[in-house]
């Protein structure tokens, strides 16, 4: 059953629209990857989801409900993990926690425990620390503890990854990982990478237009036929044979040999043959998956053409 | 309501924006008493050691009056008003909002506790200084007009509060500091400007309070109208907060 549907959701910014009919829907405990380039829509679709800006038209619906403007009620369901968030430098840590467990109106008993095990979900040890001395990698840590405060029903993050460093996304993905275990996660990025990572289905946006909506599974099955090939004898007389089999779509050359696409696996089986056939001694032979990254810019592509 | 107050609590301690305010009020409630009675006595013997010789008239307990309320008007008010805009615009022109804002918080309550927490460290800071000035008066001159100052100082606070709500006001719907922080300077000087429309029912308007206390510490206005004036401040304060407060509900968070 789906947590959150958007039907028909725009945004005008007067003449400008910044969204134009994005529907999707993403189901209860699965991570949806979000994904677009800089300035597709993304961060304007949570701003609205978030309800912290209006939409011009379209349908929101959180488990069922609608979500209205300023709506306090749905706030309390709801983790937010912006991309650079932004604290009070004053404040410790801790003293952010506990505003934000007060904010949610949660049992004052259990405060104390909560910000204690939180932190620690995080790996975030510098609780008493005021956050102007934070890195960012422990305010992007902070923000996601702070997010999980009340144990949301959707934790929505807003490229949490794009301002950190490797090692600082790699810490961010493993959380996420974690997680979604137990929430749904809706999870904005331009960083495919990241998003292959952890996301059950994607939803790309261009433009202010849902391009597609797909599981992940099905994006890294469903596509072409690519298989990479090195073989002992020169390159040169590998193409020429290419070239006689006649069903191979396009080749380029890499790490010594070659990535070509066919049609379906008779024909993979077919050129391999007719290569052992020849004498050729094959080094490697694989098929290769394609990435979130190529289907990202096969559709934009298709979608410019 | 309640957490969002000791959240802009934690602030006004953790800046020191209380202290800093208290200090001053209660350095400049000393320095007026201090002025009025030996200002004249310094003046006599500067000029006396250039070889000139008047004699100063002995200074009064208005003169006391008259730098109490010429120092809060000129200094107080101006310091008031920066603070005061700061805390209203920080959250914004920090981006704060937006986390704040993914939490159940009421945007009213985010309005009011500003609102309620400046009115209330400006009330706290002038009966501090009050007492100090009180003090010192009556133990420099000899006499202190205590309900006639205090209602004065009622004029004084409820013409800060209207000029700090305009900040407020416009804040609610600009993103920078300087913008509510220049139009609430600018409705100071328009209100200094304005005291000179005094006939008719415009000896009411609130913006005389730019002047009254002073006058009325001297004695010299009545009673009812120095209270008109402030109770039409002090609406005209409420109004300002209810027109935040529709204005910050409209606006985008982000």
């Amino acid at each position: 059953m789906s947590l959150l549907v958007i039907e028909g959701l725009t945004k005008h910014y007067g003449t400008f629209k910044a969204l134009d009919d994005v529907t999707m829907t993403i189901g209860r405990n699965e991570a949806y990857g979000f994904i677009g380039r800089n300035g597709a829509g993304k961060t304007t679709t949570i701003h609205v989801v978030l309800s912290m800006i209006a939409k011009t038209s379209g349908t929101l619906l959180f488990d069922g409900i609608p979500i209205t403007a300023d709506d306090v009620n749905y706030r309390r369901k709801i983790g937010y993990v912006p991309d650079v968030p932004s604290f009070p430098s004053y404040m410790t840590a801790e003293e952010w926690l506990a505003f934000t467990y007060a904010a949610h109106g949660l049992d004052p008993r259990k405060q104390r425990e909560t910000i204690t095990a939180v932190l620690a979900e995080v790996a975030l040890g510098a609780g008493k620390k005021r956050i102007g001395g934070f890195s960012r990698g422990m305010k992007q840590r902070l923000a996601i503890a702070q997010a999980l405060m009340h144990r949301p029903m959707m934790l929505i993050m807003d490229e949490p990854t794009s301002a950190l460093d490797p090692l600082g996304r790699k810490d961010v993905i493993d959380i996420i990982r974690r997680l979604k275990q137990d929430m749904t996660v809706f999870y904005s990025t331009h960083i495919l990478e990241d998003a292959q990572k952890v996301c059950d289905r994607i939803g790309l946006i261009e433009q202010g237009k849902m391009i597609f909506e797909k599981d992940m599974a099905t994006i890294v099955t469903d596509q072409t036929l690519r298989y990479f090939l090195s073989v002992v004898e020169p390159l040169e007389s590998l193409i020429e044979h290419l070239g006689t089999f006649g069903k191979v779509q396009d080749y380029t050359v890499q790490n010594g040999g070659l990535s070509y696409v066919v049609d379906d696996e008779t024909d993979a089986a077919g050129l391999l043959r007719l290569l052992l056939d020849a004498g050729f001694h094959i080094q490697q032979y694989r098929r290769e998956e394609k990435t979130l990254e190529d289907v990202f810019i096969e559709v934009l592509h298709e979608n410019h053409r | 309501m309640k957490t969002i107050v000791k959240y802009d609590l934690l602030y006004w301690q953790r800046t020191s924006k209380f202290i800093v305010l208290g200090a001053l009020g209660l350095f400049l409630s000393g320095l007026s008493v201090l002025t009025a009675r030996y200002f004249n006595y310094i003046i006599e013997f500067a000029l006396r050691s250039e070889g000139i010789d008047i004699e100063m008239p002995e200074p009064t307990v208005l003169e006391s009056y008259t730098q109490f309320f010429s120092n809060f008007n000129q200094i107080f008010l101006w310091v008031v008003l920066f603070v005061a805009v700061a805390f209203f615009t920080r959250d914004r022109t920090r981006g704060h909002l937006p986390l704040l804002f993914s939490k159940p918080l009421s945007r009213i309550h985010f309005i009011l506790s500003k609102s309620l927490l400046i009115s209330l460290t400006v009330l706290v800071t002038l009966l501090a200084s009050a007492v100090v000035f009180g003090y010192y008066t009556y133990f420099l001159f000899d006499t202190f007009a205590l309900g006639r100052f205090l209602l004065a100082l009622l004029g004084f606070y409820a013409f800060v509060l209207m000029i700090v709500h305009t900040g407020l006001l416009v804040s609610a719907a600009s993103k920078s500091y300087w913008v509510p922080a220049l139009s609430a300077l600018g409705l100071y000087f328009v209100a200094s400007l304005l005291t000179i429309l005094d006939f008719g029912v415009l000896k009411y308007m609130p913006w005389h309070l730019a002047a009254y206390p002073l006058v009325y510490a001297h004695g010299q206005l009545d009673t009812s109208v120095l209270l008109w004036a402030t109770a039409l401040a002090f609406a005209l304060s409420a109004v300002m907060v209810l027109l935040s407060l529709r204005l910050f509900k409209s606006r985008p968070i982000v």
